[in-house]
């Protein structure tokens, strides 16, 4: 039942951000005719006939309808670009973007799980000051500019990294693959590493702090055994929505990583669209990441609901 | 997740105490770059568009701390020049930020019913949609002047502190003493200005803060794809946009501009998160 209702609360939320979306699109010079009416070659009357032929002559409302039924059904129109259904654009980038930020998941977990957890337990230790203030340093950093030096440092300088893109002009074996993951992958999971590292230290003092700990040392359980099967099982539960809830965010924080690395995944389809004024490809980005965002919230809720049973009463 | 939110932000994750020294050092730190900035023409003794057309691309020396670029302009001095917008559109766009914030949080946890509700589903919705893509566009069509830039970022970063501020209003109105003004015949707006709004103060100062921070963040990375602020004026995020073409032959150009967005934003987190344990009483 509360399910059921916090799914369909997910409903009113996505077509707030589709009117937020559909306003942008139409809030450009131009509307989504932008792109031809620079263009010398395109006589007015074309423009007329373009108007007219993609409906863009009648009311809003009725233009929001057919665009948000066009995007339910996959029809996300086509790339100004080259002409091809945003769709396909979208789609052959996906499985980079994934990679990298599948790279970036479990790179920012090791960094960050036992960190955390280690500073949790060894609290106002010079550990614990050595975590807190580099997770401040992590959030603080411009990441675009974290991505340059690494670039200078590794790529430039010392020459152990590949600089730039997926594969090597004629590599593209496992090795070469992974040389050139390494770079965008942990700009891309600082951020997220320093959060997480933050949450764990926080959700792992909280619950030490708690009485059944104390209960469980009481009846003797051997000290081993307090710190994994009581204290950290519980730190992790919440610690799992979060990484689901990043997971939705490195979709978006893929656009500077993978700008910087010229990786080619849907962030480097966004900033390309960008730098050419492709409105369709833009908005599309924009609303499939937002979705994103929203399904793995509620993804996110359930499962904590699931792994936990005393929210699930 | 025991907030009901549907979309979760950094204001639920745990805080860190940093130490008290580390406050000092960054209070100081934060003073020096703030005065160094309003103070540029007298740190510097030429203007950030001055052209040392002897020393293009200079390497850091003692005629030049940081440098000089492609047309032998002075790094630092542009660096310098640069903290004023960058710095400006960081504090004026979290003024902005934390006053829409701060207004629906507070109408929205106060008047409550579907005020309340339709406030946060469009509260989640724009948490939901990505702020960095969403105001590459806008400002990508909207082509914005610096004022301009400063509403755009400062409009999409009201969310979190609606947030907290509608949970602390909610739990204020609940007290005693909010229930003693009403039971006296207190106004519902004069309660509201009067006698809850002081008590959400502190949580509005380090919503605030943080909101600098994200603020030269944001700004920095617009202008770093070439969509915020417009060259000649010099930004730290556009000046590392140009130092792109450069980098490995002039890594100056990339390494300072960068070092003062982090270090201040570095600086401006640390100071939110004592304020924000002072606030606590932790």
């Amino acid at each position: 039942m509360s399910i059921l209702r916090r799914v369909a609360q997910a409903i009113p939320l996505l077509l707030i951000i589709s009117i937020l979306v559909f306003a942008l699109l139409h809030a450009a010079p131009g509307g989504p005719l932008a792109i031809y009416l620079e263009n010398p070659n395109v006589r007015p009357e074309d423009i007329e006939r373009l108007k007219r032929s993609l409906g863009l002559d009648r009311s809003l409302p009725v233009q929001y309808m057919a665009w948000l039924r066009g995007f339910v059904t996959g029809d996300w129109g086509y790339s100004f670009a080259d002409g091809r259904p945003v769709l396909t654009r979208m789609a052959e980038r996906v499985p980079a973007t994934l990679e990298l930020i599948a790279a970036s998941l479990i790179i920012a977990g090791v960094a960050a799980v036992p960190t955390g957890v280690l500073a949790a337990v060894r609290r106002r230790s010079m550990f614990d000051r050595a975590v807190t203030t580099l997770s401040l340093a992590g959030i603080s950093l411009p990441i675009f500019w974290f991505g340059l030096l690494l670039q200078l440092l590794f790529a430039v300088s010392l020459g152990w990294l590949p600089s730039a893109g997926r594969t090597s002009m004629l590599g593209g074996d496992l090795a070469d693959r992974l040389r050139h993951l390494v770079l965008p992958a942990i700009v891309l999971a600082t951020v997220h590493a320093a959060v997480w590292a933050r949450y764990l230290r926080s959700s792992m003092v909280t619950v030490l702090a708690q009485r059944f700990i104390l209960a469980a040392h009481g009846k003797g359980v051997p000290p081993r055994a307090v710190f994994f099967r009581h204290a950290l099982r519980n730190a992790l539960l919440p610690f799992v929505t979060i990484v689901l809830l990043d997971a939705a965010i490195m979709v978006s924080g893929a656009v500077v990583t993978e700008s910087v690395f010229a990786w080619p995944g849907l962030g480097g389809l966004f900033t390309e669209a960008l730098a050419r004024r492709d409105y369709t490809v833009l908005m599309a980005f924009l609303m499939v990441s937002s979705v994103t965002v929203i399904v793995l919230n509620l993804v996110a809720d359930l499962s904590y609901r699931f792994l936990d049973p005393r929210v699930r009463a | 997740m025991t907030t009901g939110a549907l979309v979760m932000t950094e204001h639920h994750i745990g805080r860190l105490t940093p130490s008290r020294a580390g406050y000092h050092v960054a209070t100081a730190v934060l003073g020096i770059v703030v005065i160094a900035a309003l103070a540029a023409p007298l740190v510097v003794p030429s203007s950030p568009d001055a052209l040392d057309l002897a020393a293009r691309r200079a390497a850091p020396s003692l005629s030049h701390w940081f440098g000089t670029d492609e047309l032998g302009r002075d790094v630092l001095t542009r660096v310098l020049y640069g903290a004023r917008i960058s710095l400006a559109i960081g504090v004026l766009s979290a003024v902005i930020s934390v006053a829409l914030g701060s207004v629906v949080g507070a109408v929205g946890g106060f008047v409550g019913d579907w005020v309340d509700a339709a406030f946060m589903r469009i509260t989640d919705a724009m948490l939901a949609i990505p702020r960095l893509p969403f105001l590459m566009i806008a400002a990508a069509i909207l082509q914005p002047s610096v004022p301009m830039l400063i509403a755009l970022v400062g409009v999409a970063g009201w969310m979190e502190t609606a947030r907290i501020v509608r949970a602390e209003v909610l739990s204020l109105a609940e007290r005693g003493f909010v229930e003693a003004a009403r039971a006296t015949g207190v106004s519902s707006a004069r309660i509201l200005l009067a006698h809850i709004l002081p008590n959400v103060l502190g949580i509005i100062a380090v919503s605030a803060t943080l909101a600098v921070g994200r603020g030269i963040l944001l700004e920095s990375a617009l202008s770093f794809f070439g969509v915020g602020v417009q060259p000649p004026a010099a930004s730290w995020g556009n000046m590392l946009y140009q130092a792109q073409t450069a980098l490995s032959s002039e890594p100056w150009l990339a390494i300072f501009p960068g070092a003062a967005i982090f270090v201040t934003v570095l600086c401006v987190n640390v100071v939110g998160e004592q304020l924000a344990v002072q606030g606590d009483g932790r």
